[in-house]
């Protein structure tokens, strides 16, 4: 098999691990070595998808023994399947770099073999590239569930980034999707790799050429939509992992039909809309100081009509309107239509002179939605009285109305017009799932009619 | 009306700052290459003198805020022709009070506050989109950015490859900076041969991995668009047969 048929199938059988971003490492290069790392990470290209090219992402083989639903690579799929030489690999990973193609390397793999053998053969990749190669790039490594102790060790010692994927955002799923993995499999190395990287801070005040271990930390990601978890369920997880794993991202991947499987839902398109209201939710809680309960309880879901933080605005009517010349930092970043941009610029611009509504206008807030909860000397800009529901009404991205089509897509998949196949559905917990998307979609409309 | 001509340099633009503050001239400044003649407009040369630029650079440093130059310095490159009359007001406005630079709501900091953005973004972006085609020993790449950013980007690559010579070839600046030894020069008014940029073999394994990453059901274009414009893609090996 040629190396342009490897890098096609394992490629391919990387691509719906999300992340990509090269960011968080700030390595200076070395009179020697062949490059180095930028803290804020580099996007090298944008695929037809409009997702970012950082890293090369591929797999060293999808040869697999697990047999995980959700995934393409599993071994009862009848997939076409590769594997890498180390030194392909190597060559492949330092011409692309050299060239200015990518940021690095992404190392994932199928297990071969088991967790051990799988976990030894990247680490020899990786520590090749870094020895004998002296590439001072980026490298982001998947870490094996199930691996041992000591090998996971060593994988952060020549990793920029370790991560190793949760998937399911619900425990009670994996026996039945995943039987060979639980969340105990994942959570573990997930530990150890915090407290390391601890540690490795800590030693770091105490010694003054310390080792990096992990220095850009440990993401992780999850499915949306394959399973019936709320929203609020995912936004919860992902809280968690923020404070108690210190984890700097958490992705999320809206479920792509890799694979047909009776278990699994099936929907035609994936739910890209869910996804990316659970991403701006995500950023809400990394940079606007939001915590997940304040979002959503656990049972509930976004709107798809506004973005999260407006959702919340209106339900806290009794907070606004705030006077947008007083109010500090911290509550600047909970006005809809503020980002951490024009915050900045705010707190700045009004030490020389009070912020007019013209003024507001330039600095680059979104006015027609920050009008309804501000004050501007006094001054209230917004219509309809501070009612919620006519707000709602007024600045709603009427995403529903997009979506009617896609009941029918959705009646399909339930397999409404064919009475044999709904049998064989309702069977499952995963009708829950599709019945939630439905739900969010008709909750909207309801409050779209008051 | 009176006008002032430079060569886009900071050293130049100072000297402008200086007639301006100094000798009480008009604001109104332009590149050489983007003034087009005309019946109105007089033109003054400007003159370099080293005790004037010593006395703006010392001023300029010690009252302004860091963000005001680097405002300048990225604003400067901009391929706007109007980019350097905007930018001298900008620092007569600085000079009569320093904080006025994060007067954002004002309409002339705004203005060259996004001139800036635009330029520092675009100079991120192709730390990115600069692609290297290997030609014997040598790393060839060539770009046609907007804004003049190869002076914003040179120390990256020289960071980044220790050990490699290389040349980035601006196209439509008709300028390039050459690499070595961990020294860079940029030269200006060449043409370099277009055979210098022949794909080489690995840019067919990464059009192959360029194409395979790619998820179908998620096709968004538009939002591919928007990353990396179109206008981009002629110098991208994954992109120029879609081109």
């Amino acid at each position: 098999m040629d190396l342009l048929d490897k890098v096609r199938i394992l490629a391919d059988a990387a691509k719906y691990d999300v992340s990509c971003s090269s960011s968080g490492s700030n390595r200076s290069a070395v009179a020697g070595g062949v490059g180095n790392t930028a803290a804020a990470g580099i996007c090298h290209s944008f695929t037809a998808d409009g997702r970012c090219i950082s890293l090369l992402k591929i797999l060293m083989t999808n040869f697999c023994i697990y047999d995980c639903v959700y995934c393409q690579n599993r071994a009862s799929n009848d997939v076409e399947r590769a594997a890498f030489e180390p030194e392909e690999l190597i060559s492949l990973t330092m011409g692309f770099y050299r060239r200015n193609y990518i940021e690095g390397l992404f190392l994932s793999s199928g297990v071969i073999l088991s967790p051990d053998y799988t976990m030894e053969r990247m680490i020899r990749i990786v520590k090749i590239l870094r020895q004998r190669e002296h590439f001072n790039g980026y490298i982001h490594m998947k870490l094996i569930p199930g691996a041992s102790a000591h090998l996971i060790h060593e994988a952060g010692l020549y990793a920029d980034r370790v991560s190793v994927n949760i998937e399911l955002p619900e425990e009670e799923s994996y026996a039945k999707l995943t039987p060979e993995k639980s969340r105990i499999d994942i959570l573990k190395p997930m530990g150890q790799v915090a407290s390391g990287i601890q540690m490795n801070q800590e030693e770091k005040h105490m010694v003054k050429y310390q080792r990096d271990f992990v220095p850009a930390g440990q993401s992780t990601q999850l499915i949306v939509g394959a399973t019936p978890s709320s929203d609020g369920k995912i936004l919860k997880l992902s809280q968690h992992l923020y404070n108690d794993y210190h984890l700097k991202r958490v992705y999320y991947s809206a479920y792509i039909p890799v694979v047909t499987h009776a278990l699994l839902p099936k929907v035609s398109r994936p739910p890209l809309l869910r996804e990316h209201r659970i991403y701006q939710a995500d950023w809400l809680l990394r940079f606007y100081h939001f915590s997940a309960h304040e979002l959503l309880t656990e049972e509930e879901n976004f709107d798809v009509n506004v973005d999260p933080k407006t959702q919340w605005a209106l339900a806290h009517m009794e907070l606004f309107p705030m006077e947008i010349n007083k109010i500090s930092y911290e509550m600047l970043l909970r006005i809809p239509g503020i980002g951490l941009t024009s915050a900045k610029r705010i707190l700045r611009a009004r030490r020389l002179s009070p912020i007019t509504y013209e003024g507001l206008k330039k600095i680059g807030c979104v006015l027609s939605r920050a009008k309804h909860f501000i004050l501007i000397s006094g001054k209230y800009y917004g219509n309809f009285a501070m009612r919620p529901e006519f707000i709602y009404e007024a600045i709603s991205e009427k995403k529903d109305q997009l979506q009617l089509s896609l009941f029918g897509e959705i009646d399909e998949a339930l397999g409404l017009q064919e009475p044999e196949e709904q049998k064989r559905l309702t069977t499952t917990q995963n009708l829950q799932a599709l019945l939630l998307e439905k739900s969010i979609i008709k909750r909207s409309l309801g409050r779209g009619a008051l | 009306m009176n006008v002032m001509l430079f060569d886009g340099s900071m050293e130049e633009f100072l000297m402008a700052v200086f007639q301006v503050y100094v000798e009480k001239k008009e604001p109104l400044l332009y590149r050489e290459e983007d003034f087009i003649p005309n019946m109105i407009d007089v033109v003054e040369p400007l003159v370099f003198q080293e005790e004037a630029f010593s006395r703006v650079s010392k001023a300029m440093k010690s009252k302004f805020p860091k963000e005001a130059l680097d405002v300048l310095t990225y604003g400067l490159n901009h391929r706007d022709p109007l980019a350097p009359t905007l930018l001298l007001k900008y620092v007569m406005a600085c000079f009569s009070r320093p904080s006025f630079a994060f007067q954002y709501q004002d309409e002339l900091i705004m203005r060259v506050t996004k001139l800036s953005r635009q330029v520092s973004l675009e100079s991120h972006r192709f730390k990115g989109f600069v692609r290297f085609q290997k030609l014997q020993e040598l790393y060839f790449a060539k770009i046609q950015p907007d804004h003049d950013i190869l002076p914003f980007i040179a120390d990256h690559f020289m960071d980044r490859f220790q050990e490699e010579s290389f040349v980035i070839y601006d196209e439509k600046r008709q300028q390039a900076i050459f690499c070595q030894d961990h020294q860079w020069v940029l030269k200006k008014n060449l043409a370099l041969d277009e055979k210098l940029f022949q794909e080489d073999l690995h840019s067919k394994a990464w059009s192959m991995y360029f194409t395979h990453i790619s998820i179908d059901s998620r096709v968004n274009p538009r939002g591919q668009k928007r990353s990396m414009p179109t206008r981009y893609w002629p110098n991208l090996p994954e992109t120029r047969t879609q081109h």
